[in-house]
């Protein structure tokens, strides 16, 4: 059929439809002149359009009826070139089979994932990710040989046959020692550090994931598949019921709420595993409950310390249970922070030393130095306990006094809960917060946790309470908003954490569509009425809009993402409420923010990051108490080679804000690009031990990776972790490492913008020369320095001399003093003989010199 | 944030998150007797999608035509998946009534997407409409909103399509 026809049927059956049936036919006849097949057609399109009983006017329910019920399992025979032998397993998430190589004849395991059609963006990762975990190359991770997708899209996985038994089986059946169950534990820790140090999180262990085989080695399966088929970090993750696809026996906490997981995951599964090993049971009972009674049992239930169940024997049943409990801890941030500081303090127990994860207590430092000494320690017992009181006490009375004196004092603001009824107002849910905390962090006293962090606990299952536990703060603010004829009704609260209660609520009514006055009112009620409850009597100062549709345009702009086209409309928005109002600080702040994501991830460049810059040094002008805003400008400084100014107001900042991670991070941001390396790591550190989730501090990685700190520069990482921000970062870790294919498998699909990893990517998969020699001609300099030093790296291990150096130069010229890096950086290992890189590396030392030499004085 | 101004990619991605979202709706509720209702679907999926600040910009309506198409692929995928697992002899333990029952609906379903994309070629602002309306559970008055045309015109495109169609499928 061609448009024409389609135009005839068109107007032939509107016009007919207006007919009576009786003249249809003489009408038709009339109007087709003698083409019988088009009078034909419309005939039978009338007949329908008066029967009004075709598939249309059913439904779409009553097609879809039923289309989703599914046949049993399995429906096929042959995948690939293997052929199905019998049924191994069956679980939740699909079946395992015993399979055969039709060609080679040796066994497999296949699993096929149930139910799981996957759409076209899925595909492509699955495509990908099924990639990097055919390269976990671990004795004790079971060989993923292949996988792929079935004609009717059901993914499919090969993986190593291993016949042995479940972990918790094998040590009843074996009846084995605890400390026999310590090490076989410990090898299955070592096997999912692997893969961390590989960004692969496996986010569903459990013993019958864990074999042993019957030499007594250990073989972790499944590793990525839940990932995989869970999703990408991103919404699904969230929205989805964990249940569904995860052993709840298990599953940690946040996987019960739909939160976002990471290392710490599967830091909590080992502790649950753990747990079962030692007491030959779960921490919660689970049998008799529903669904719905298990998620809440995992999510608030404290369980029995392990040496309540413990059989009398020679274990030290108090440090088991530290071990077990701190790794299975609620709050993620209270776990071990990595799977090799549980490593560490296994062996510490095996060794018979002081744990790690106790704070140390005067009764338990002896008592294990004790063990170990037992024949020295008596002679000098007396004399020392009073030398050993004096000094252990003071730092005992701090550590148990000062967080908590701390934690009163730290504040998160969550997003408010939307009004259904006004869909038109729900940037108000992320805007009205995020005014609150902004003038929450006008007060010294108080710490307050960067909205951009908590921002994403929008509709966040778990409730504020636990918002406030996971955020590792003592108060947590959050409200509603309601909207009546001409006034907009809003609610403030504040609540406890430790204790649940609420010490605070304020309702109060402001026009609608009046947000200068809604505004005076939120920071009023926020200075005198929540303030001083938290001990905040006094405020600094702080930014107030002036004009109406100026502050409306702001608080629209705050309430949008960071993808490139929320940013592109954040800018138009920002740029416009300044047009009206060029004195309020927060918006050249916010402004500054998205210059500085459209000059790093658009293609903005040099511009977006001077434009950036010149609107940091506008909001920190007009306030100077605004931390977003001086944090904003040291890292537009820093980024433009303004090294020294940068480092004036960092320190500046962190002598007035010392126990904010922003201002750690950004003095350390500084000594990045100074190539101060351990300063920048010290800095971090600190940044991390005030607020160890802020993804704010992700870039912290660089300098232990340019360090050869690879282990610590993950801690930062997978601060963002699922990101391919993360994924970018993961690959420049294991390129350091000499692992090229294994960062080339880790890296993210596709970088904007950024030719030096094209060129970077080319060299890796071996394609011919002149392809690598016209991409590395694309790779020109960008707008900031340390982006250039990384992009110069990438060319150097390309082998591309010239357009290396030529980068590493604009690095150095730009302000990026690292010679330490240039030192390290194992990339540059084919160009240090090179002398023009002695020649930049020298001004890298001259620039660095200046710094320290300013300093100083 | 309008539906002109998303870039190619975000559009797949939206379409690709509401697709999972409406195959996770709906395979969710399939144990149940309810019957898969698309507006209540692809409200619950907004819903959800619309507090991610990705999407929480864009409109109600931009997004319900979008995941109207998705609703049409996760049909549409369904169906084939059902025709191809019964090539392959795995659907013999359905009774009888309810697998011709269902082969019926198979059938009509995969017309129904063919003479679609048939009617796209030539009159795609119809086929929108109808994958609007029959899809995603579009209101008139909400795709004349979407498509700045009056409800009469969308009222007149809907029902030569729809009879079109109809013919179509029944043929």
């Amino acid at each position: 059929m061609d448009q024409d026809r389609w135009q005839r049927i068109r107007t032939l059956f509107d016009s007919a439809a207006e007919l009576s049936r009786d003249q249809w036919r003489p009408y038709l006849e009339r109007a087709c002149g003698g083409d019988s097949s088009l009078a034909h057609d419309v005939l039978g399109m009338l007949e329908e359009d008066s029967r009004g009983s075709s598939i249309l006017d059913a439904g779409v329910e009553q097609l879809a009826a039923n289309m989703f019920r599914m046949p049993p399992c399995p429906p096929f025979q042959e995948i690939g070139p293997y052929r199905i032998k019998r049924l191994l397993g069956e679980g939740g998430m699909g079946a395992v089979f015993l399979a055969e190589r039709v060609d080679l004849g040796n066994q497999v395991a296949i699993k096929v994932l149930r139910d799981a059609h996957l759409s076209p963006a899925r595909l492509r990762r699955f495509a990908a990710e099924q990639r990097t975990l055919a390269q976990l190359n671990h004795p004790s991770i079971a060989r993923l040989y292949d996988a792929n997708t079935h004609t009717d899209g059901t993914p499919w996985f090969v993986m190593e046959y291993v016949d042995g038994a479940p972990l918790d089986q094998y040590c009843a059946g074996h009846k084995c020692s605890i400390e026999e169950r310590l090490k076989l534990f410990r090898t299955v820790c070592e096997a999912v550090d692997y893969a961390h140090q590989h960004g692969v999180v496996h986010r569903d262990l459990k013993p019958s994931n864990i074999l042993v085989k019957p030499d007594g080695s250990v073989r972790l399966l499944d590793f990525g598949i839940a990932q995989r088929h869970g999703g990408d970090g991103g919404i699904l993750d969230r929205t989805r019921t964990g249940l569904r696809l995860l052993t709840p026996a298990y599953a940690a906490p946040e996987q019960i709420r739909g939160d976002p997981t990471g290392i710490y995951t599967d830091v909590c599964a080992l502790g649950v595993i753990l747990y079962r090993l030692l007491t030959s049971r779960l921490p919660y009972d689970l049998s008799s409950k529903s669904p719905l009674e298990a998620a809440a049992a995992i999510a608030t239930e404290t369980p029995k310390k392990p040496s309540f169940y413990a059989e009398t024997g020679t274990a030290s049943w108090a440090d088991l249970d530290v071990l077990g409990l701190r790794a299975m801890h609620k709050e993620a941030q209270r776990r071990y922070p990595s799977v090799a500081s549980l490593i560490g303090d296994i062996d510490h127990y095996l060794n018979h030393e002081p744990l790690q994860a106790r704070p140390d207590s005067l009764m338990y430092k002896t008592g294990k130095f004790a063990r170990r000494n037992a024949q020295t320690i008596t002679a000098i017992a007396l004399t020392a306990a009073v030398l050993l009181f004096a000094f252990a006490l003071a730092p005992l009375l701090r550590s148990r006094t000062a967080p908590r004196h701390r934690k009163s004092r730290t504040v998160a603001v969550l997003p408010f809960s939307k009004s259904a009824a006004d869909p038109g107002l729900d940037y108000l849910a992320l805007a009205v917060p995020e005014e609150i905390a902004r003038v929450l962090g006008y007060a010294e006293s108080l710490s307050v946790r960067s909205f951009e962090n908590t921002r994403r606990y929008a509709d966040f299952r778990g409730g504020p309470q636990e918002a406030g536990r996971e955020l590792h703060v003592g108060t947590v603010v959050t409200g509603s908003y309601a909207k009546g004829v001409d006034q907009l009704q809003l609610v403030l609260t504040a609540m406890d954490v430790e204790t649940g209660r609420y010490f605070w609520r304020e309702t109060f009514r402001v026009p609608a569509r009046n947000s200068i006055q809604l505004q005076a009112q939120i920071a009023a009620k926020t200075r005198e009425s929540l303030g001083p409850l938290l001990g905040a009597a006094e405020f600094k100062e702080s930014a107030q809009p002036k004009n109406e549709a100026a502050y409306d345009l702001f608080l629209r702009a705050t309430a949008l993402g960071s993808n490139p086209p929320d940013v592109k409309q954040a800018i138009q928005l920002l740029r416009k409420s300044l047009d009206l109002d060029a004195n309020y600080s927060p918006a050249w702040s916010w402004l500054a923010v998205h210059y500085r994501l459209e000059g790093w991830y658009s293609k903005g460049g040099a511009a977006s990051l001077d434009r950036a810059e010149a609107a940091a040094e506008r909001a920190f002008a007009l306030d100077r108490n605004n931390i977003d805003a001086a944090r904003g400008l040291i890292v537009s400084r820093t980024g433009r080679g303004k090294t020294w100014a940068a480092y004036q107001e960092a320190a500046d900042l962190l002598k007035r804000r010392p126990d904010n991670d922003q201002a750690h991070f950004a003095l350390s941001y500084v000594f990045r690009y100074a190539g101060l390396l351990q300063d920048a790591e010290r800095e971090c550190d600190a940044a991390f031990e005030l607020d160890s989730l802020d993804a704010g501090n992700r870039s912290c990685g660089t300098p232990f990776i340019l360090d050869g700190k690879f282990r610590r520069a993950m801690d930062f990482i997978n601060l963002d972790a699922g990101t391919d921000w993360a994924r970018s970062f993961t690959l420049e870790n294991l390129l350091r490492q000499g692992q090229g294919r294994e960062a080339l498998l880790a890296g993210p699909k596709y970088v904007p913008r950024w030719a030096a990893y094209d060129v970077l990517y080319a060299a890796l998969q071996g394609e011919p020369e002149w392809k690598i020699d016209a991409l590395a001609r694309d790779a020109q300099p960008e707008g900031d320095a340390e982006a250039n030093y990384l992009a110069a790296a990438h060319l150097a291990y390309a082998g591309r001399r010239e357009a290396a150096l030529k980068l590493l130069s604009s690095a150095i010229q730009g302000g990026y003093c690292s010679y330490p890096a240039m030192d390290s950086d194992p990339l540059f290992l084919n160009l240090r003989n090179h002398r023009e890189f002695a020649r930049i590396r020298s001004k890298a030392i001259e620039c660095q010199r200046d710094f320290l030499a300013r300093r100083a004085q | 944030m309008r539906l002109e101004n998303f870039q190619r990619e975000d559009l797949d991605y939206l379409f690709s998150v509401t697709y999972e979202e409406l195959k996770r709706l709906a395979s969710s509720i399939r144990a149940g007797s309810a019957t898969l209702n698309p507006t209540a679907l692809v409200n619950e999926a907004w819903i959800k999608l619309s507090r991610s600040p990705k999407f929480s910009a864009d409109s109600p309506l931009h997004f319900k035509r979008i995941a109207a198409r998705a609703m049409r692929q996760v049909l549409v995928d369904a169906a084939r998946r059902r025709a191809s697992e019964k090539r392959a002899g795995g659907a013999q333990f359905v009774i009888f009534d309810e697998a011709t029952d269902i082969a019926a609906k198979e059938r009509d379903l995969l017309g129904l997407d063919a003479a679609l994309d048939e009617l796209a070629k030539v009159a795609p602002r119809q086929a929108m409409i109808v994958e609007g309306r029959f899809f995603g559970g579009l209101e008139i008055q909400e795709i004349a909103e979407l498509m700045r045309l009056s409800p009469a015109t969308i009222v007149r495109d809907w029902r030569s399509a729809r009879a079109w169609l109809a013919l179509k499928v029944r043929g």
